[in-house]
């Protein structure tokens, strides 16, 4: 069985889980400010523009970080790679 | 209600609050040493060859340790949920301060979903060593992949937000 990940799914899953995540943060903490508060700060420019910042850097970054630890980007050369075979320890099943 | 709960639990805010950030802190960081320095070799070693019959029982071991050393992060987790919303009260907090409805906001709506999906691959239905007792080696491949894909998607926004809600509770920046 292969595994289902590549990069364009991981582009994919970056850019829409970082625009439904930091979305959902904006509107929540615009929504909630402006319910126990009656305060408009957030809907001002500058929020709406770090938000914006934010949510495509943390898609860029999500992105690089999948393709990192599904060993895409890297040389790997901190590890060595040697066939071994090995009797590893295994918890008995509690039942 | 709440006025009474306030009243009843505010004279140990403080005990509280040892709580409350020693299970955050034990929540956050405990499998950080297994997942990044036993589990992601053994994962990377496994997505360059994914066809090497010797690096498959060493990542099936793998995972199922890792699951095992979750168990301290699932602990801790319920004892963050209970004694958060107690500060809370016995603070006598109310929804407007900001960093607190941030913070708020990513535990509810990040965080715990997370960890319920954690909950079940690791410890209910997608546990690797029960499924592997059960014999069934085509679904334990499929919830090794299924639960690599969820480490994979939830690494980031884990390591980002887990750090921004513990910035949040202390620099209150908003």
């Amino acid at each position: 069985m292969e595994f289902s990940g590549s990069p364009a799914k991981y582009r994919r899953f970056a850019i829409i889980s970082s625009i439904t995540l930091n979305g959902y943060l904006y509107a929540g903490l615009a929504a909630l400010q402006y319910w126990a508060n009656g305060s408009t700060w957030l809907f001002g420019w500058k929020p709406v523009l770090v938000t914006v910042v934010f949510t495509a850097l943390f898609a860029y970054l999500s992105y690089r970080w999948m393709m990192r630890l599904d060993a895409r980007y890297g040389t790997g050369r901190g590890w060595t790679l040697e066939s071994r075979r090995l009797k590893l320890p295994e918890r008995a099943l509690r039942r | 209600m709440l006025q009474f709960l306030t009243t009843v639990v505010s004279p140990y805010y403080l005990y509280i609050k040892f709580a409350h950030v020693t299970a955050a802190l034990g929540w956050i960081w405990s499998a950080a040493t297994a997942y990044a320095y036993y589990l992601l070799p053994v994962m990377k070693a496994w997505r360059r060859n994914p066809q090497d019959p010797e690096i498959i029982p060493v990542r099936n071991w793998a995972v199922e340790r890792f699951e095992e050393a979750v168990i301290y992060e699932h602990v801790f987790f319920p004892i963050v949920l209970v004694t958060g919303p107690l500060m809370y009260l016995a603070a006598g907090f109310r929804p407007g301060v900001a960093w607190m409805d941030l913070k708020l906001l990513i535990v509810i709506g990040l965080f715990i979903p997370i960890e319920v999906m954690d909950y079940y691959m690791s410890h209910f239905g997608g546990n690797k060593r029960r499924i592997r007792a059960s014999g069934d080696m085509q679904r334990y491949e499929r919830m090794v992949h299924r639960h690599w894909w969820f480490m994979l998607v939830t690494t980031p926004a884990v390591m980002v937000y887990g750090l921004l809600i513990v910035l949040l509770a202390i620099a209150k920046p908003l």
